[in-house]
């Protein structure tokens, strides 16, 4: 079984949340970039695209306070899949929101 | 080790079994002929009620295979304790679950995943549509069943599937516990023990499905947050001194092996550990030896992989009774050296 080109669990796991489309809850979005179940964040919008289950991409745009930003970059960085990651800070004169947009491939080689 | 009210001796009186299953952490198989003399193992489940064990929980092999699997259960219930009896539910004919009616609190059944990976698990192409055809016997008898679904890396997906279908048959508890590399698997699945990655997905899968059958089908993970770890060490192992101390108290789960070996906390646990052999002293001679000899070097080990389970990480699921598996081997290998 294992030396079977498998793919993983959550990689089929996130191509059937693709098929669901807007109908995915926030924790299969949590799941989908491996955020830690508690996390605190907003999220504004994510899209899955690609074709599964060569590859796909999940983009996603979280709302965060400026002190967990560190935190959600190092995250991001971290991880393998990275493609993207803008950070936008809001407020004037101090920043009090920060948004977050990722691009995570998922899947095979890009 | 955990609170007492659910010290746990999980007994594998035999490792016959009709199926072959690729992760059998026994090597169990219809060519095996391992098995436990039953007055042995009926003087063990007096000692271990005595030593503090409420629940005594039969596997195997196939355990339905062992003639005197109700003997058993019947000698367990009349020590007060709780009787669960683990099967592939292939032989689950009427005669045998009227066997195990009245002496059973708890049938759980396995089912890893669409019948098509089940039967691929099981090495057999009728292994789901015999076990489903013995669904509405399990549910006409009274027992109480649940579903143990086996989480690999390639099938987090297929949990949702079989959360859904323990639930419409009926199933009172989905319990899903992760594969680990022993026996059978660590030959024929190398390489597909769930990683961190796939141990996440399932956490967040396992909180989903908790609210959706929240009040209507019990849920059990046996993989835990480290924070849960951190924050509750005395859930996961015992730090007080053995004196005075009845063995439930310091070791659960405590498992009796067909080959008469009592090891802690799993089938296959580092021999270094062990208590014994049955077939040498009763369970109560073992306790008393290994509470004066060998529980400190437990407690030690149970330290180390605590230490190193409880660190912070980006991906904090984790498999306690892997983690102090893996010490524990390591801990043989240096001693080896």
């Amino acid at each position: 079984m294992a030396n079977e080109a498998q793919a993983r669990g959550s990689e089929k796991l996130l191509a059937q949340l693709a098929k669901k489309g807007g109908a995915a809850t926030l924790e299969e979005v949590k799941a989908a970039v491996s955020l830690p179940a508690s996390s605190d964040f907003k999220l504004l919008r994510w899209l899955i695209r690609g074709i599964p289950p060569v590859y796909f991409e999940v983009e996603t745009s979280f709302q965060v306070k400026p002190q967990q930003l560190a935190e959600f970059v190092n995250h991001f960085a971290a991880q393998p899949g990275i493609r993207d990651l803008d950070i936008l800070i809001n407020g004037i004169p101090k920043p009090d929101i920060a948004q977050v947009n990722v691009v995570l491939a998922q899947g095979g080689e890009v | 080790m955990g609170p007492a009210q659910h010290s746990i001796v999980q007994i594998h009186p035999t490792r016959r079994c009709n199926l072959r299953c690729l992760h059998c952490y026994s090597s169990s198989g219809p060519e095996q002929r391992d098995q436990l003399e039953a007055s042995v193992l009926e003087h063990a489940i007096t000692d271990a009620s005595a030593e503090g064990y409420h629940v005594a929980s039969f596997s195997g092999g196939e355990p339905v295979l062992y003639n005197e699997l109700p003997r058993l259960l019947r000698h367990a219930k009349s020590c007060g304790m709780r009787t669960t009896v683990t099967s592939n539910g292939t032989l689950l004919d009427e005669k045998r679950l009227a066997s195990l009616i009245g002496v059973t609190d708890v049938l759980a059944l396995s089912l890893d995943g669409v019948p098509e990976s089940h039967n691929r698990m099981r090495a057999s192409q009728r292994a789901f549509e015999t076990m489903a055809g013995h669904l509405p016997s399990v549910r006409a008898s009274g027992i109480p069943f649940g579903f143990i679904f086996t989480l690999t890396q390639y099938n987090v997906n297929e949990m949702e599937w079989a959360a859904e279908y323990a639930f419409q048959q009926g199933a009172s508890l989905f319990q899903i516990h992760p594969l680990e590399e022993v026996g059978r698997a660590a030959e024929q699945l190398t390489g597909a023990r769930p990683d961190e990655v796939e141990a996440a997905y399932a956490y967040l899968e396992v909180e989903r499905t908790r609210q959706q059958y929240a009040g209507k089908m019990a849920v059990q993970f046996d993989l835990v947050h480290a924070a849960v770890l951190r924050d509750h060490p005395e859930r996961f192992f015992d730090r007080e001194a053995a004196t005075g101390r009845a063995l439930g108290d310091l070791v659960s789960p405590l498992v009796i092996e067909a080959d008469g070996q009592v090891v802690p906390f799993g089938y296959g646990f580092a021999r270094g550990y062990a208590l014994g052999s049955l077939k040498q002293r009763t369970l109560l001679e073992l306790a008393t030896q290994w509470r004066a000899n060998g529980y400190r070097e437990l407690q030690r080990l149970c330290h180390k992989a605590f230490e190193d389970a409880s660190q912070r990480r980006e991906l904090p699921i984790l498999n306690w009774w892997d983690k102090l598996g893996e010490h524990a081997h390591a801990s043989e290998l240096s001693t080896a050296c």
